[in-house]
């Protein structure tokens, strides 16, 4: 049964016209990684990508997951065609099990178009036979899991979840990495970048410094980066489905 | 089947349901109620879609709330459209099937007799966005009872119907009635449900005010004489005879003789009686009380 929820639920979310508007992200990340390589022609090809990563693609991680986990739960509270689901004969955990392995799939999907893209835009066809691919892609899996679960805990406490989601990923992600003191802790893109290959280029205070949490570029061990990003999965995830086992649907919720 | 006992919810500082107590059993059940009475609010909670704050709501004798083994037995079909515009008729009612435990080929036998008691099998390959009001009614209705369930709970199910496909929904409704299911509507519409059932739950400001059959709870407005109008070709002399009757309160002569009464059915079982010893010619017998507005009207105005 959750093999079923998440193959519909997939679909949903992959749609045609959905599919359009992520591939053309993807493009945006194109352009923008060539820019930079074009703008940044002093750097090496490899601290380029480095930056390219931190800048675009790890945001992209944050956005895919802040858009799906909002399309694949509260908007269809939103929409009232919530009922629908949770009067069939499926447990809720089942449920949102199903509907988080959906979004989980859907953001790595298009995030790792965008990492791809980003790599041929800066290493060119050596992209894909660059040592770093390996362990990028381990650590973008960690991360979209834990984006997702903490955003679909998210959607199951706040009323606009979509603006509450993008502003953490955005806003929280942007700033807090940059804090001085331990504050860097509380940031899930700190353990997505500690996990992943790439090192945080140092440098004056820019916007793309501050973009790429390179103000007070303070990093975790790798391994603990990627316990800590399974952990996150875990536990949001536990309490998402302990909260979703609980909620009550109330009438006028949707926009009937 | 659905035993609801002293449930109430509330939302905040507002009241949903207050207190409300009731049994349904086998046939149609109409839920009814004004705009904001607390319908959808008690079909929510004997869907599990939420919990009673306080008393409790059961299904089968289990708490239907986010219970699994109550929604294999139960079908509901919303006030809103469930099918996503982008996704037919068929593929909706195809996955409510799958979600229901059936495989693939069962999906598809299933969700084809579904889409045929609605009458919908030769347009379910559109697209939902290019359906009617009254199609959509119909794919909702038909994903609610694609698992056959034993009890079916319909939410407003024939708001925005034009009077065809009014009659059509109600005919499939009668069919499935006669399959033994048990059925709940909801409406605000009383002349609509007044056709489908007489067995009702009425509900005002969250409490209910009746329950039962449509007659007897007529029966129990005493306050209220009922009210029967018989047309005659004489008025005068039927007028003259019905006054003598101790349980008549009142008689008025018109076009028509209307008559007000305590006691409906000692008259009903007197007028045949009168009507053959006096040789009164009598053409109709109607009672404007009998319906559900009348019951309703007077049920709320107390």
């Amino acid at each position: 049964m959750i093999g079923y929820v998440f193959n519909v639920s997939l679909k949903d979310l992959l749609r045609p016209q959905r599919s359009i508007a992520w591939l053309a992200v993807a493009g945006a990340v194109f352009a923008a990684a060539k820019v930079w390589s074009i703008l940044a022609a002093d750097l090496e090809p490899a601290d380029s990508f480095d930056r390219v990563q931190q800048a675009v693609v790890l945001r992209v991680v944050a956005l895919c997951a802040a858009v799906f986990s909002t399309l694949a739960l509260s908007s269809e509270v939103e929409q009232g065609t919530v009922t629908f689901w949770v009067t069939r004969p499926l447990s809720r955990f089942q449920l949102l099990l199903g509907k988080w392995m959906a979004t989980t799939v859907a953001s790595l999907t298009v995030t790792l178009a965008s990492y791809f893209s980003a790599a041929v835009a800066v290493l060119g066809v050596g992209a894909f036979t660059n040592p770093k691919v390996g362990p990028d892609l381990f650590a973008l899996v960690l991360g979209v899991s834990a984006y997702t679960s903490f955003f679909v805990l998210a959607s199951l406490y706040v009323k606009k979840p979509l603006l509450v989601t993008l502003l953490f990923a955005f806003g929280w992600e942007t700033f807090v990495p940059n804090m001085p003191g331990d504050m860097f802790y509380l940031s899930i893109l700190t353990y997505l970048r500690s996990a992943g290959p790439h090192t945080i280029v140092a440098g004056g205070p820019s916007i793309g410094d501050v973009i790429t949490g390179a103000l007070a570029p303070k990093t975790v061990d790798p391994g603990q980066a990627v316990w800590m990003l399974s952990i996150m999965s875990i536990v949001f995830l536990g309490l998402a489905a302990r909260k979703f086992r609980n909620l009550d649907f109330l009438p006028g919720q949707n926009s009937s | 089947m659905i035993n609801v006992v002293g449930a109430s919810r509330w939302y905040g500082q507002v009241i949903g349901v207050n207190d409300v107590t009731c049994e349904i059993g086998p046939g149609v059940t109409a839920l009814l109620g004004q705009n904001g009475a607390g319908k959808s609010t008690l079909m929510r909670l004997m869907t599990g879609q939420m919990r009673p704050t306080t008393g409790s709501v059961r299904v089968f004798g289990q708490d239907p709330f986010a219970n699994p083994a109550v929604f294999r037995r139960l079908g509901f079909c919303p006030d809103t459209d469930a099918c996503p515009p982008y996704l037919s008729g068929r593929e909706f009612v195809y996955r409510a099937a799958r979600l229901s435990g059936y495989s693939h080929s069962e999906s598809i036998s299933k969700s084809e007799q579904a889409l045929q008691t609605v009458g919908m099998e030769n347009r379910a390959h559109q697209r939902s966005q290019a359906y009617s009001k009254g199609m959509r009614q119909r794919i909702n209705l038909a994903q609610a009872i694609v698992h056959d369930p034993d009890v079916l709970l319909l939410d407003e199910p024939l708001n925005g119907l034009d009077p065809v496909g009014r009659r059509q929904f109600m005919d499939v409704l009668a069919k499935l009635s006669e399959q033994g299911k048990s059925i709940v509507v909801s409406s605000h519409v009383l002349f609509e449900v007044e056709q489908m059932t007489r067995s009702l739950l009425l509900l005002h400001h969250g409490r209910l005010l009746a329950t039962g059959e449509l007659a007897d709870i007529r029966s129990l407005i005493d306050k209220h004489p009922h009210r029967i109008q018989i047309s005659t070709s004489n008025p005068r002399q039927l007028a003259a005879h019905v006054v003598c009757l101790p349980y008549v309160v009142s008689v008025e002569v018109g076009q028509t003789v209307e008559v007000q009464t305590r006691e409906p059915n000692r008259f009903y079982d007197e007028l045949p009686r009168l009507v053959l010893e006096e040789g009164l010619d009598v053409t109709g017998v109607v009672s404007p009380d009998a319906n559900m507005e009348a019951v309703f009207s007077y049920l709320v105005a107390e």
